[in-house]
């Protein structure tokens, strides 16, 4: 694998120029800069409120200097309450190309769009001739989500994904699973599989801080969809999910933002601490793999049964496919069946192999099919966390 | 999945139906039944009262009301009704331990079926 050296010592598998709205008003400004690069890869991402939120602003600081990211550009509107020039800031000391542009201070909507793609095209330029340096399997993070689950979810693509997870791990790579409010009654399992006991009282207080979070909101982590596909219970829907973390030991418990600093398997808390205060945790799948992403993610693995097609700006989304009438429907969006197990065709092992292999060939360059459709979802909320306790890193 | 690795033995279980653990008391459905349909079930013949769509399960032994219902050998809810052998498993005589699905509208499987 080969990737792109960035100042920090990471590498990116990507050269994404991000044009970034830092609130709703600016969406519009943002998206037309993009689409005159189209099919390039110009990305557009952002925060949609109007509020500054500790957060919000952290997350888009990661996301900023992630390795997939050459290059960013800021659209905002001017009264907004996002701290731009402290993004501008550690974008610029991360080394990248970085520019702002305030739509209030350029003269309107036409006067930004042409400043921006005028920006865009000489930053293009210089990343089309970025060097790329020798990358190994050790150096990549791999993070890994379900959605659209159903019965089949349990029994192929999630124990396939783990599979791989478990081969990633062995290869030195880091590997993040998470939502913990889908880890109800997994508990007491995951927290044998913990490095120390006290990394495993963690991950119990992490799925109990979960549990109550969903009770005060009223309902779990269940979708309707998600009964229509067999599934009965949180619990089962919750085993079936906790199997994508395959058999490791658990090497830590990071939150949105934190970056693994070393290989080995992590979970990531997405549920907020504190009161519950901004409303539902998780709005959608594509806000877990944006906490996902901003901890490094390079690639994400998706799980899906009922079928998914999202993918996401920045980083490459691997759809794995639990439910063999699905993929019948959905190929064109699906790089891997997992159905197939269900037929006799195949085994966990050899899906698990398989997605092992799409993996690196994904890190070399291959494009997956949410990446050729176009997709590059993203969503970013109000959300507060406190930082991890020493406890959740014991080797750092 | 092999039959090995499912944990399936003789005597006779369909080869449509999954034991995910041997503590099981439910089998997961890898392709389709019709309702009405005899299939074995370790060497005993039953038939459904209504279709189970893949990913969905059926009951390995007769549950009684207030049992746990079991599936990859952890405990994923409760029996909120008699459930006899072979017959379907679902939101409809099973609840949740922690939280009940209160979006739930869903009961049998389209897309699956």
């Amino acid at each position: 694998m080969n990737g792109y050296l960035r100042s920090d010592g990471r590498k990116g598998i990507r050269n994404v120029t991000l044009i970034v709205y830092l609130v709703e008003c600016a969406h519009h400004v943002a998206r037309q800069v993009a689409q005159r690069f189209a099919p390039q890869n110009v990305q557009v991402v952002g925060f949609p409120g109007c509020y500054p939120n500790d957060y919000a602003q952290a997350i888009m600081e990661r996301l900023c200097t992630h390795p997939n990211v050459g290059a960013v550009l800021l659209v905002s509107l001017g009264c907004e309450g996002f701290n731009k020039l402290k993004l501008k800031d550690v974008v610029a000391q991360s080394g990248r190309p970085v520019n702002v542009l305030t739509i209030q201070g350029e003269g309107g909507t036409r006067t930004t769009v042409e400043k921006g793609v005028e920006w865009v095209t000489g930053v293009q330029a210089e990343l089309e001739n970025a060097p790329m340096v020798h990358m190994s399997m050790s150096e990549l993070v791999v993070g890994t989500i379900c959605g659209g689950s159903d019965g089949t979810s349990g029994l192929t693509a999630n124990p396939a994904i783990g599979r791989g997870f478990d081969k990633l791990v062995d290869q030195g790579a880091a590997c993040i699973f998470e939502e913990t409010g889908e880890l109800i009654g997994c508990e007491t399992h995951m927290a044998q599989r913990a490095m120390t006991p006290e990394l495993g009282l963690e991950l119990v207080n992490a799925v109990e801080k979960a549990a109550h979070y969903y009770e005060v909101l009223g309902y779990p982590s269940f979708a309707p969809g998600n009964a229509d596909g067999g599934l009965s219970t949180i619990e089962e829907k919750s085993m079936g999910a906790y199997a994508k973390s395959g058999k490791s030991k658990i090497s830590g418990l990071i939150k949105p933002g934190d970056i693994p600093p070393h290989g080995g398997l992590y979970l990531l808390d997405v549920v907020p601490d504190g009161e519950v205060r901004f409303g539902f945790p998780n709005i959608v799948d594509n806000a877990e793999i944006v906490e996902l992403i901003a901890c490094g993610a390079h690639i994400i693995l998706f799980a899906t049964g009922r079928g998914s097609v999202v993918g996401s700006a920045i980083s490459p989304v691997i759809k794995v496919c639990a439910n063999p009438l699905t993929y019948s429907r959905l190929s064109e969006d699906m790089d891997i069946n997992a159905g197939r197990i269900l037929d006799g065709e195949a085994t966990l092992d050899e899906v698990g192999d398989e997605i092992f292999e799409l993996v690196r060939k994904v890190g070399h360059g291959q494009m997956t099919c949410s990446e050729e459709l176009g997709h590059t979802e993203f969503i970013l909320t109000y959300k507060s966390f406190e930082p991890i306790g020493p406890a959740c890193l014991p080797r750092a | 999945m092999s039959q090995s690795e499912t944990g399936n033995q003789s005597p006779k279980t369909d080869n449509r139906l999954l034991l995910l653990d041997p503590n099981d008391n439910v089998l997961g459905v890898a392709r389709s039944i019709r309702a009405g349909e005899a299939f074995p079930i370790e060497g005993q013949y039953v038939r459904l009262d209504r279709p189970a769509g893949i990913g969905f399960k059926v009951a390995r032994i007769a549950i009684r009301k207030g049992d746990s219902i079991k599936k990859y050998g952890a405990v994923i809810g409760v029996a909120s009704a008699d459930i006899g052998m072979g017959q379907l498993v679902h939101v409809h005589n099973t609840q949740s331990n922690y939280m009940a699905n209160t979006l739930v509208t869903g009961t049998i499987g389209d897309l699956n079926s």
